[in-house]
């Protein structure tokens, strides 16, 4: 019976060799990309995670079209264009929490918000250069906040996602004063830590664009002038008012119609940046992605026949009248008569569809008159800084001579060499400091996607009109409507605005 | 070479150590004897086996066989293939001669049930049976075709396209977004079809259809289970097969299309009668000139093609070795213009056995090639305006175009440029298989060990040059190259132990196991685009280049135990733990799916002794859990992926950006499936009727969805509409079924006949799905829809009731409907049409199918007859629904011709030309009855051995005629209501026939069949 100790032994080693089931075994690693799992280890993953925060800015339903669009739909800047779903609603102020266009505006935002709490909740292990990961971090906080303050400016409460409950599908909104606190906060950690230059040096080309101390303070700064704390929005605008990183440009039309190519434009403090490698249809076969004059081309183009696009109002053009040497109006706004310096007669494209029609952001050089011309949108720049911070400075502490001051650097920089009549000086103007501010604004920023929280601000949102007069404004329409999704797929834990 | 010779000599060693068990001396004894058969003629290659050992023998030609038994003793096996095997007691005599008596009641059939086999009055799960047989009646490449209307509760569809595999589903459709395929176990290989298989190397195929059956397969048998056993070489006289056919295949029921006169008045119609308002129409020249070309379209591109089938095959052996050898080749063109498909497969199979060691292998290898039609649809060629000249040299390729004058605004394509021109190929090698080894360890207990391999390459290419297509709006086409290669493996080891002894009354049986399946697959492919034809990818310019690695494990612990007590009281139990890679960072990597059943044999009690008309009664039932498998392609879905898409531009330097676009759920699981299952096995009238009859309740759960967060969640991916989303376990599907199924056989003299039907009845109900706020939302494909309460999938739209006649029955809040448009029932009569007027109409999962056969032989005659339907379900076809919608200006069915309604003609089935787009929206006039009855197959035999070769060495020279597909019993209006999976929605088993579906085949075939 030796054999069959043999044959028991055989079996017993091979049950211990294969019945010792290993978990390596199921552990497959993924060997065409990272998983979220092992990603954010190094500096290298750290930028990756940051460039993805930036890029939501560009997305088409933010700065690459629908934020421009429907934040000028709101103002008596614009008449809406072709109407399109969604597009006739907000146009009447008769907010929808089903219409698409705004849910889409809310999406991005949470999608860039997102994105920073991934760079700011990730502390990779493997890096070596502990100052690159701390001004990664500040730039995301930056980000976060300057998402937020889009939120903030077009609803009353939301949701506040933090590092802490980015992960947690359903939570509650929270008060607006929550969303300032949470603002202001992030803003002052980028502020006191210091890592942000005010001006990128070094590969200065690859990251001029990058977050800077003077977008935070400035960011920080408009935060307060929209909450009235009058004395601390001067502080901060006239800390970055006075910097020398920062000018004006010399030529107004030069402000819109850049493209970075090596040099910073020295106004612009915070931009949406296009390329032709970013933004939405942007594939492997066909690089294009939508500039900043995807929404405003929509007016000039006769192809583009049925969509929505916004009109300018009398009322804007007729802000421009009695100062003809005022470049703003050309910059901004063009009539059929006018003689349009960068087209050919011949091409069927360019040609104007309205009486008048919005230029600014439009390319002069007509070879990117297209809607992938890839121009950046500016959402801080110095010309509103000197605003800001004139309103400051006449509302909080009353220097209304300095604040005269910042006024006349933004109109002499539009009228040019003209400027030269001490007419042309807004002290001549006499005008009441605080309309000529608004006049100012109004002509300076026209279609920069910040009429709207100006009108709102002001008490003014009964001067937006339709094109019989009327006034188009809903009481208690000041903000949008939480999209009906988010309170459905929260099973209601996200409640709706009270107005609607 | 010094290494391996002390290797060898150490193989040597151990061989010789473990073999010396077998030369034990003991009172030996040789015995001679006889076997013969029912008729007393000697049975060649019956098995003679000395009971406990593996000392065995085999029959000669004349049925005589010499054995040497270790004892006087000694109790002698006798068996042969479909005769009942007998044990005689050896008593010291030298002479044992033993008649066998034909197994006509095939109680002692045994089963394949995976990991082992059971005999048939054992079982006690629902299993059902194909013999290989039946599956070479069918002209298809496939065998899956050949499980219709087979087995009761097996649900196949058919494919006409070459080369095609039917969609199978067992027991209803429980998924709402997983596969719902069985899995497919090839001679222990796990697959996901049967291609690169030949119907003709199958010797049968079990479906384990209950979870009792298919618990051993644990996590991957939630769908049931398939398994396939591959002829294999037996032990006695060696046999050599050879098997020749050819047919031809005719598309069939066809559709009617206007010819260029009829087409013209239509289109001269639609032209006067639309509203200034609406017209967008540039209508084409309809004037003699053009008239007279008349194009058949159809016939262009659709012709009757040829089929082949080849086979040939060897085996044969011993006692201690058997192998297999064979080859068959296939070749089938489809018939739409060149569209092909052929396969060549080598098998080997295998075995050796010495002592208490088995060594074996089963190889399958094989290389197809496949050319497809390019961006060529039925549809394409249906719609195709019959003014358009088939040829015309003027134009680039010398194919007639779609011109303003010939077409107007009609721009079909010219389908046979691109079925012409167009280059679309593919060439797979794969090799199917296993080695195994398994030890005789002690008496009853087995140790196997084998390797299983599934290996598939295939190269694609598709060469695209310039073409001219006219005005066609299909004129989008890429002038490219494009070459792609998918590579996939599995590999899968298995060791297991089998436990099989009889302690008295007490019969047990053991298994327990271990499995480890590794399972990846690597695409790539190249698109260059270029203008020049070459097939070439060097020096092209504009390439994208795509592809990445996958990789999915499953790890698997094994173990059954089933027990009987004097063959009346059965058990079996079944537990199969299971891990799967896909799983692996959430709590349930690993998971537990048991089962048990029982069963009792009433006519082993002595109080069913005397109910003699009774042969055999067993009642069984049993319960267990299953779960559905991730696919390969889904196997990371727990894992969130970093993709970098989100670029930004900072400075002149633009930056990838990384995101993910989905959130891990740590608790998600399979989807696990319960199942109840009673049933009933009865033979009467001494085994000449035999009765099987199920009752099933399967409950799937936890069923794997895509969730949309928040929108503040803040996932998604921007301008791509992808709000970002997450798979969560919500909700479950209900089947219940009773499948019946019953043959009859009888033989008389010279004159055999066996007749059989089976019947299935399934309710299909979705009992939980997405909710809001308390309230059941549905999920939307196409026109159906999936929520709590109904069918999965059913058919919902509007209902109608006629035409409107008059313009004083349409409601004034109807813009734009006239008189002769469809009157869509205003259900909540709010004067609109909006989807608060849907309803159900219809379920599209069968709810009703069976099937049914009738084979006889007479001398040398034999005849067979195979038939299967279904019934219960509504079918939405969109082929005739195009051809038959008069809302727009494309050619029509010849159905519509004078029978569209205008005021003189108010009796008119269709509705007015130009109708309102509005009469046309989904609903119960898009959908048809899909009930059928389908002749599958009619084959007429002749055995002309006795007549031509009496005497000789030849066994059998059959010739045969055989017709598939010959009557289609149905109302339906189109190919075949048989269409269930072969619509878009494939995955979830829509009743849509789709733009896509190819025509009904008709085959007529011929073959020979030698056997020596």
């Amino acid at each position: 019976m030796n054999n069959i100790k043999i044959k028991s032994k055989f079996s017993v080693i091979i049950f211990l060799i294969l019945f010792s089931c290993s978990d390596d075994f199921l552990d497959v690693p993924v060997e065409f990309t990272d998983t979220v799992e092992n990603f954010y280890e190094n500096d290298s993953d750290m930028l990756l995670a940051l460039s993805a925060a930036y890029s939501s800015l560009g997305d088409i339903n933010l700065y690459s079209r629908d934020y421009y669009l429907q934040k000028g739909l709101l103002t008596n800047d614009a008449f809406s264009g072709e109407s399109g779903p969604g597009f006739s609603e907000n146009y009447q102020f008769n907010f929808n929490p089903i219409i698409q266009d705004t849910r889409n505006i809310w999406h991005a935002l949470y999608e860039g918000i997102f994105r920073c709490n991934n760079v700011l909740v990730n502390n990779p292990s493997e890096t070596s250069n502990a100052a690159l990961i701390a001004r990664i971090k500040d730039e995301a906080r930056f980000l976060r906040a300057l998402y937020y303050w889009h939120l903030w400016s077009g609803w009353r409460d939301m949701p506040l996602r933090t590092t802490e409950n980015m992960l947690i599908p359903a939570i509650a909104k929270s008060p607006r004063d929550e969303i300032f606190n949470f603002m202001v906060a992030d803003l002052q950690t980028v502020i006191e830590n210091n890592n942000l230059p005010y001006k990128y040096t070094g590969a200065v080309n690859q990251e001029a664009q990058r977050a800077t101390m003077g977008a935070a303070k400035a960011l920080l700064g408009r935060i307060y002038l929209y909450t009235e704390n009058w004395d601390l929005a001067a502080g901060l605008l006239d800390e970055v008012a006075n910097r020398s990183e920062y000018r004006l440009m010399e030529d107004f039309n030069a402000v819109w119609n850049f493209q970075f190519e090596g040099n910073n434009n020295s106004e612009v403090l915070f931009a949406a940046v296009f390329s032709t490698e970013t933004g939405y249809g942007v594939n492997p076969f066909f690089s294009d992605g939508f500039g900043a004059a995807e929404g405003t081309l929509r007016s000039l183009y006769i192809y583009i026949t049925t969509f929505y696009n916004l009109i300018p109002t009398p009322d804007l053009l007729n802000s421009y009248n009695g100062e003809p040497n005022d470049s703003r109006r050309a910059a901004t706004i063009i009539r059929r008569n006018d003689t349009i310096p960068w087209s050919e007669p011949n091409n069927p494209l360019i040609y104007l569809r309205n009486e008048i029609s919005i230029v600014k952001g439009i390319s002069e050089d007509p070879t990117k008159f297209t809607n992938q011309n890839n121009e950046d949108f500016p959402i801080i720049r110095l010309a509103d800084v000197y605003l800001m911070l004139a309103e400051a400075l006449h509302m909080g502490s009353g220097s209304d001579a300095e604040a005269m001051e910042w006024i006349d650097l933004v109109r002499e920089r539009a009228f040019g060499p003209s400027f030269v009549s001490t007419a042309d000086r807004m002290s001549a103007t006499g005008k009441d400091l605080m309309t000529v501010i608004k006049e100012e604004r109004r002509k300076e920023l026209a279609y920069e996607a910040l009429r709207y929280n100006d009108l709102r601000r002001w008490g003014d949102l009964d001067k937006i009109v339709d094109l019989n007069g009327n006034p188009r404004f809903v009481q208690g329409h000041e903000f949008w409507p939480i999209p009906q999704g988010d309170i459905a797929r929260t099973g209601g834990l996200l409640e709706q605005d009270p107005n609607y | 070479m010094i290494n391996l010779k002390i290797f060898i000599k150490q193989i040597l060693l151990v061989v010789f150590v473990l073999y010396a068990d077998g030369l034990s001396a003991q009172e030996a004894q040789t015995i001679r004897g006889k076997i013969t058969d029912e008729k007393g003629e000697g049975l060649p290659g019956a098995t003679i086996l000395e009971k406990g050992t593996s000392n065995g023998s085999i029959t000669d030609v004349d049925g005589l066989f010499s054995l040497t038994v270790s004892s006087s003793d000694a109790v002698l096996i006798l068996s042969f293939v479909g005769y009942i095997s007998e044990e005689v007691k050896v008593r010291g005599r030298s002479t044992v001669n033993m008649s066998l008596l034909p197994d006509i009641t095939s109680l002692n059939e045994v089963v394949v049930i995976g990991y082992g086999s059971v005999d048939k009055k054992d079982l006690t799960g629902s299993v059902g049976i194909v013999d290989g047989s039946s599956l070479e009646k069918f002209p298809t490449a496939d065998a899956t075709q050949a499980l219709q209307g087979r087995v009761a509760g097996v649900q196949v569809s058919s494919n006409s396209s070459p080369g095609g595999g039917s969609r199978v589903s067992i027991r209803g459709i429980s998924t709402v977004s997983g596969d719902i395929s069985p899995l497919y176990v090839v001679d222990g290989v796990y697959r996901t079809g049967l291609g690169g298989i030949s119907p003709n190397d199958i010797e049968s195929i079990s479906v384990l259809k209950d979870a009792s059956a298919a618990a051993i397969y644990g996590v991957q048998a939630a769908n049931g289970v398939v398994i396939v056993t591959t002829k294999t070489g037996k032990s006695g006289t060696t046999i050599i097969d050879v098997n020749l056919e050819m047919g031809v295949q005719t598309p069939s029921r066809m559709y009617d299309v206007m010819n260029s006169q009829q087409f013209g008045a239509y289109s001269v119609q639609f032209h006067n009668n639309s509203t200034p308002a609406s017209i967008n129409l540039n209508l084409w020249a309809i004037n003699d000139s053009i008239l007279s070309t008349n194009t058949d379209w159809q016939d262009a591109a659709f012709s009757p093609a040829p089929f082949y089938r080849a086979s040939v095959s060897g085996s044969g052996g011993n006692e201690f070795a058997q192998f297999r050898v064979g080859a068959n080749y296939f070749k089938q063109d489809g018939v739409m213009k060149n569209t092909h498909f052929d396969r060549l497969n080598i098998t080997l199979n295998s075995s050796f056995k010495k002592s208490f060691f088995e060594i074996g292998e089963n190889l399958n290898i094989y290389r197809q090639n496949d050319r497809y039609a390019y961006r060529v649809n039925t549809f394409n060629v249906l719609r195709a305006a019959p003014q358009i000249p088939l040829y015309d040299p003027s134009t680039l390729n010398g194919y007639g175009v779609p011109t303003r004058a010939n077409a107007g605004q009609i721009n079909t394509i010219n389908p046979l440029i691109n079925l012409d021109l167009a280059d679309d190929r593919s060439v797979g090698f794969g090799a199917v298989g296993n080695i195994y080894a398994k030890a005789y360890i002690l008496d009853g207990l087995t140790f196997k060990t084998t390797l299983n391999y599934d290996l598939f390459s295939r190269v694609a290419t598709l060469s695209n040059p310039r073409t001219d297509q006219g005005i066609a709006s299909n004129g989008n086409l890429l002038e490219s190259y494009r070459k792609g290669q998918a590579n996939s493996t599995s590999i899968q080891f298995e060791n297991y132990f089998n436990y099989d002894k009889l302690f008295g009354k007490h019969k047990l049986g053991v298994l327990a196991g271990i499995s480890a399946l590794d399972r990846r697959s690597d695409n790539f492919s190249v698109l260059a685009l270029r203008s020049d034809g070459y097939q070439n990818l060097d020096a092209a310019n504009n390439t994208v280049v795509q592809g990445y690695p996958i990789q999915q494990t499953i790890f698997s612990y094994l173990s059954r135990l089933t027990y009987s007590y004097a063959d009346k009281y059965l058990a079996t139990v079944t537990l199969r733990r299971d891990g799967l890679s896909s799983f692996a960072n959430t709590n349930n990597r690993f998971g537990s799916f048991p089962s048990f059943s029982l069963g009792w044999r009433l006519t082993e009690e002595t109080f069913m002794k005397t109910i003699t008309w009774i042969s055999d009664l067993k009642v069984r039932g049993g319960y267990g859990e299953l779960g559905r498998p991730i696919s390969l392609g889904d196997t990371y879905l727990t894992q969130p992926l970093i993709t970098l898409k989100a670029n930004s531009s900072l400075g002149n330097r633009t930056y990838p950006g990384a995101i993910w676009l989905s959130a891990a759920d740590p608790n998600l699981k399979w989807e696990t499936a319960t199942q109840t299952n009673i049933g009933v096995d009865l033979a009467l009238m001494d085994h000449s009727i035999s009765i099987t009859s199920d009752y099933f309740i399967k409950k799937s759960s936890d069923q794997i969805l895509d969730v949309e967060f928040p929108d503040n969640f803040g996932l998604g991916q921007e301008g791509t509409g992808a709000y970002g989303s997450g798979k969560r376990n919500i909700g479950s599907i209900s089947n219940t079924g009773f499948e019946f199924s019953i043959t009859y056989a009888k033989r008389k003299g010279n004159f055999n006949f066996e007749t059989g039907a089976n019947f299935t009845y399934l309710t299909n109900t979705v009992d939980e799905l997405f909710q809001i706020g308390g309230e059941d939302l549905p999920i939307l494909t196409g026109n159906q829809r999936a929520i709590a309460g109904e069918s999965l999938w059913y058919f919902y739209g509007f209902e109608t009731d006629g035409l409107y006649q008059t313009q004083d029955e349409i409601p004034s809040t109807l813009t734009g409907i006239k008189p002769g448009d469809v009157k869509i029932i205003d259900r909540n009569n709010d004067g609109r049409l909006t989807e608060d007027d849907f309803t159900n109409l219809g379920n599209s999962i069968p709810k009703y199918y069976f099937g049914g056969f009738f084979s006889a032989n007479y001398k040398a005659f034999d005849l067979s007859v195979l038939l299967e339907g279904k019934a219960g379900f509504k079918v939405q076809n969109d082929i005739y629904n195009s051809l038959t919608n008069t809302s727009d200006k494309w050619i029509k069915s010849t159905d519509i011709v004078g029978n569209y309604w205008t005021p003189d003609n108010t009796g008119a089935e269709f509705p007015r030309v130009p109708a309102s787009s509005v009469s046309f929206n989904f609903s119960d006039r898009l959908l048809q009855d899909g009930a059928y009855l389908n002749i599958q197959n009619v084959q007429l035999g002749y055995n002309l051995k006795d007549a031509l070769f009496s005497g000789s060495k030849l066994n059998a020279f059959r010739v045969y005629i055989s017709v598939t597909n010959p009557i289609l019993i149905t109302a339906y209006k189109g190919f075949t209501p048989d269409t269930w999976g072969g619509g878009s929605n494939a995955s979830n088993g829509s009743s849509v026939e789709n733009t896509s579906s190819l025509p009904y085949l008709r085959t007529y075939t011929g073959g020979i069949q030698l056997k020596f």
